[in-house]
């Protein structure tokens, strides 16, 4: 990452700069979108998350303090926008879009993968939000379990309990599948 | 395990991000941000008033911060052994205003009358 780190472009942004604002934006919003999205299962949803989201971090920025990294008080925003928004009606959840047709006939071990992933993806959005999100924390953003801790403003234990929980569900949904 | 292990390389191919989706969508968003009015920001009341290393309530260890202490902690103790207060007091007269001339006078006058003591 060239150019301010997030520490100095958010002491900027807490002095009202508008060009340090739109460098932070820019740097994180594609990670903000995917975990929005991940969370949310829905495409627009997530954009008005995210753009929520940044607005928060504008007008919080002089009261936001290093005492984490910038990047996971973000994602506490995102994910905090994202469970209130899930708990009203929503559109078209992400996965039972469904994958776009395949024009070309793949093998059948390509095409069981593709089901079991399926499966897997409608799995993950049935989940509890809170093991949701630490799923896609875990596997799709990579934090370890401490940072994900520190997003979702709970322990460490709490966390892999989470993990726990969710990923015997999808041990469950994949066993059904293989039966 | 074989379960844990398929589940994991699941979780590695269903968790995979999407570029090309994330790309448009992050652009619009970003568009969004710059053509809307900023609202104002929320600042602490004591920013307001008092300059920030005033109300900077962070107390890490820090090496300017401990040497002002260890120089604030020294200076007090070289004063109070040094016996500056007691001169003080001496030249303003203090320990006279506090104390009898004498240590053995009594504390009330004789009664005029009788020429007893309370």
């Amino acid at each position: 990452m060239s150019g301010p780190g997030d520490y100095d472009l958010m002491a900027r942004v807490a002095r009202g700069d508008r060009q340090a604002f739109r460098l932070l934006s820019q740097r994180h919003v594609r990670a903000a979108l995917a975990l929005a999205r991940r969370i949310s299962g829905n495409d627009a949803g997530a954009e008005e998350i995210v753009q929520e989201a940044f607005l928060r971090v504008w007008i919080h920025a002089p009261r936001w303090r290093p005492e984490a990294a910038f990047r996971t008080w973000l994602y506490r925003i995102v994910i905090n926008l994202t469970l209130n928004e899930r708990r009203r009606p929503s559109g078209l959840p992400l996965a039972a879009a469904g994958d776009p047709p395949d024009p070309a006939p793949g093998p059948d071990v390509a095409l069981a993968a593709r089901e079991r992933d399926r499966l897997v993806s409608a799995a993950i959005e049935a989940l509890p939000p809170r093991q949701r999100a630490a799923i896609v924390l875990t596997y799709h953003d990579g934090l370890s379990n401490a940072e994900t801790a520190e997003v979702l403003d709970t322990s460490l234990s709490s966390v892999e309990t989470l993990l726990v929980r969710a990923k015997r569900t999808l041990r469950a949904a994949l066993a059904a599948y293989r039966t | 395990m074989d379960s844990d292990r398929e589940l994991e390389e699941t979780l590695g191919r269903v968790m995979a991000p999407t570029a090309d989706a994330d790309g448009a969508a992050a652009g619009r968003v970003l568009a969004r941000l710059e053509a809307s009015l900023l609202p104002p920001q929320r600042r602490r009341l004591l920013d307001a008033w008092w300059p920030s290393v005033l109300v900077d309530a962070n107390f890490a260890p820090a090496w300017p911060r401990v040497t002002a202490l260890a120089c604030a902690t020294a200076l007090g103790v070289v004063l109070g052994l040094s016996s500056l207060g007691t001169r003080i007091a001496t030249d303003l007269d203090l320990w006279r205003m506090a104390s009898a001339d004498d240590a053995r006078a009594p504390i009330f006058d004789p009664d005029s009358v009788t020429g007893l003591r309370p």
